[in-house]
């Protein structure tokens, strides 16, 4: 059986470096799939000299302690340019260079298979918003196979 | 409802008319729906649904998403080949047919509030029986 857990991070700070921990349910035999999203809690203001254009919010990584190191590394950006594109028909292939996580215009998981022995999983997060005022929620879907 | 290609296609709409509101909604598919195999999410205003929305969804109390799943994920945009905008759950057995959904509201600095309509589309199999 499939389930899916959401593990949130609140990121406040600019360069800030967080370090967590997620507990997986002990009936837990897999993680089939990883998907990191981005969600801002404050209206961006322009600043002088700031480009708003984000290409990356930050770098996560995720480990298994013990067991093996990092299993999943990513990373995180806020797409808000695909809600101007959500309602046309963009071919993203023929026009920009196809990006893996996307079929089409729908987020996917990162398919994987990590083996659980051990359920603890550590993450890492350092954001890298080249802004000045920070403040939004990570968001690590996690997708589990996990006993009847 | 539809039984083209030996499916079943459900909507089932939710309202969402305060800022913030945790709104409730409770469902029940067709009596011939056997088994559950996929969903998908749209709404009268998809810039407030992709960028506010947020929900749980349990079938005969067997959850399907968490708490805080955002709604984005459940979207398809144009953009997606029409056989391929539905969000694959495997074959969840429909029981009692039983399906509870709590939308959750979130402010967001790029979507104002306004009200706006949430549609859920559940896609089941037919039972054998029914098809003839």
């Amino acid at each position: 059986m499939k389930k899916v857990i959401i593990h949130i991070e609140e990121i406040k700070s600019r360069q800030s470096k967080i370090q967590f921990q997620v507990k997986l349910p002990v009936t837990c035999k897999c993680i089939t799939g990883l998907l990191a999203t981005i969600s801002p809690n404050t209206e961006y203001v322009p600043v002088e000299g700031e480009d708003p254009r984000v290409e990356s919010t930050g770098s996560l990584w995720l480990r298994i302690p013990e067991c093996r190191d990092v299993f999943y590394a990513e990373d995180v950006k806020e797409y808000n340019h695909l809600q101007v594109e959500f309602h046309t028909i963009t071919p993203p292939i023929l026009t920009t260079q196809p990006e893996w996580w996307f079929s089409g215009w729908k987020r996917d998981f990162f398919t994987t298979h990590v083996a659980i022995e051990e359920t603890i999983i550590e993450g890492y997060y350092v954001d890298e918003t080249p802004l000045s005022a920070v403040s939004y929620s990570l968001r690590i879907y996690i997708e589990l196979e996990i006993n009847d | 409802m539809s039984y083209k290609h030996n499916t079943l296609k459900e909507r089932f709409d939710i309202l969402v008319s305060t800022a913030g509101e945790v709104k409730k909604g409770e469902f029940e598919l067709d009596k011939n729906a056997d088994r559950l195999f996929g969903i998908a999410v749209t709404s009268d205003n998809d810039g407030h649904l992709y960028y506010r929305g947020s929900q749980k969804i349990q079938i005969n109390d067997q959850e399907l998403f968490p708490e805080d799943f955002e709604s984005k994920l459940l979207m398809s945009g144009l953009g997606v080949a029409p056989n391929s905008r539905v969000v694959k759950i495997g074959f969840i057995s429909t029981g009692n047919g039983k399906v509870e959904v709590w939308f959750k509201d979130t402010a967001h600095p790029s979507a104002p509030f306004s009200a706006y309509r949430v549609s859920f589309y559940f896609f089941s199999t037919v039972k054998s029986k029914t098809i003839s």
